[in-house]
């Protein structure tokens, strides 16, 4: 009986590992909110912001962005593609993608929820890292451009080529 | 003639040859600077054409509007970026008009269902190289690099042959020697008549006030992905145009109905 308990809890804590934990401060929520949103509708993005901040994700969202023109609203989702805050591998990855585009596009009046995942690069000393010319000091390692429309197959979308995954990253994913 | 006035006389002529010489450097839309140089072209030609084409044209002034095809190409560089590009394509989408992205190799393999979305969208997809880079600083060998590895990921997407064939240096900055290692890549290089100047912040109605002030016939206009007003403009800025009896088209397009001659000696006419 007592084997067989711990293996239950085992096979428990294995298959359904929680992916995300809540936050409980609301303040702190709504102020991390704020901080995080960018673009030119900060209305929207806070609002999305405080949906998606409200859980503490194993890839930490560090930007929300709504930007909005005439009638398109479309989000973006900027992952840090490092310090998980538990290890992730590839399927993990794209279950907190999609659950973060399913969240984004709870709000009906966006369009899109773009997801993409940065990591930092090390540019050289004395590189120009601003202006048109500057060297990126972050890299894209993986990236997902949801429409609306892909919700209906959302699983599959995210399993397509129309989604970036970078293979040196991909593949250190655990 | 008094000593006093040919010492004036000789002061203005070494101040009009020294500006015009410093015209030829100036890029967008001015005297003499191609928008358009293709693989044809003698480069060296091209961006120095003298001091008798230089007056000839001074004198001569812009050609006529009646004689220039009104035309317009829309460009955009960069990106293809998230949130920003799929905004963009929207609204090209509402107004119905093509444009034609220069997009950097690198940034298009990591938004690949962007850069997809363009071509599906019926616009041109051309090759921006593949990092971004000043062309000015690198060798020929790593300029042609630049552009074979951003035309093989930009291949991707389209059966165009756009990227192995119309490139636009980064910054805008090149040299002849730029210039002539590009033509021998297979490129024809697409400048620009006009920069909306969107990269210097200026807002929507800044910018369609000097794009305005600047048309050209034909045009080619330099814009950026990635720069929300320059989305926003949009809407106003197809309105006015086709007002004034304008015709967006792809640059391919452009070099199909008009002469490369003509694109580089347009017309200029406010709206």
């Amino acid at each position: 009986m007592g084997r067989a308990l711990v293996a239950v809890l085992v096979a428990a804590l294995m298959l359904g590992e929680p992916l995300h934990a809540y936050a409980d401060d609301s303040a702190g929520v709504a102020t991390r909110a704020r901080t995080r949103a960018e673009g030119n509708d900060l209305v929207r993005a806070v609002a999305v912001g405080e949906i998606l901040l409200s859980t503490i994700w194993p890839a930490q969202v560090l930007k929300i962005r709504v930007d909005s023109v005439g009638n398109h609203h479309v989000a973006g989702i900027m992952l840090s593609g490092t310090k998980f805050h538990h290890p992730l591998n590839q399927a993990a990855f794209r279950r907190e993608v999609r659950e973060l585009v399913v969240a984004t596009l709870g709000d009906r009046s966006l369009e899109e929820a773009d997801v993409w995942a940065v990591v930092p690069v090390v540019v050289s000393k004395g590189a120009t890292v601003s202006g048109p010319l500057g060297e990126p000091t972050t890299r894209t390692v993986f990236s997902a451009t949801v429409r609306r429309r892909e919700l209906d197959d959302l699983d599959t979308f995210l399993r397509s080529n129309a989604v970036y995954w970078d293979t040196t990253w991909s593949s250190q994913l655990q | 003639m008094t000593r006093r006035s040919i010492v004036l006389a000789g002061a203005i002529i070494a101040v009009a040859i020294v500006y015009l010489c410093y015209r030829e450097y100036e890029h967008a839309g001015e005297l003499l600077v191609p928008a358009v140089i293709t693989r044809q072209m003698d480069a060296r030609t091209t961006l120095s054409p003298g001091i008798v084409r230089r007056v000839t044209r001074l004198i001569r002034g812009p050609a006529p509007l009646s004689s220039r095809p009104k035309l317009i190409a829309l460009t955009f560089d960069d990106g293809p970026y998230p949130v920003s590009t799929p905004l963009l394509l929207d609204v090209l989408a509402d107004l119905h008009v093509p444009a034609t992205f220069f997009l950097i190799g690198h940034t298009g393999r990591e938004f690949p269902e962007l850069a997809r979305r363009i071509v599906a969208a019926g616009d041109e997809i051309a090759n921006h190289t593949l990092t971004h880079p000043n062309l000015v600083h690198l060798t020929p060998a790593t300029v042609q690099a630049q552009l074979a590895d951003a035309a093989r990921i930009l291949g991707r997407y389209t059966t165009d042959p756009s990227p192995r064939s119309m490139m636009r240096p980064p910054g805008g900055r090149y040299t002849v020697s730029t210039i002539e290692t590009v033509q021998h890549a297979g490129y024809d290089v697409i400048l620009w008549n006009d920069d909306s100047g969107d990269w210097e912040g200026f807002s929507a109605t800044e910018m369609l006030h000097h794009i305005e002030q600047k048309a050209t016939a034909p045009e080619i206009l330099l814009l950026h992905s990635g720069i929300l007003p320059a989305v926003e403009m949009l809407p106003d800025l197809v309105a006015r145009f086709h007002a004034a009896g304008y015709t967006f088209v792809t640059v391919e397009d452009l070099l199909a109905r008009t002469s490369v001659g003509s694109i580089n000696d347009p017309a200029r006419q406010p709206l």
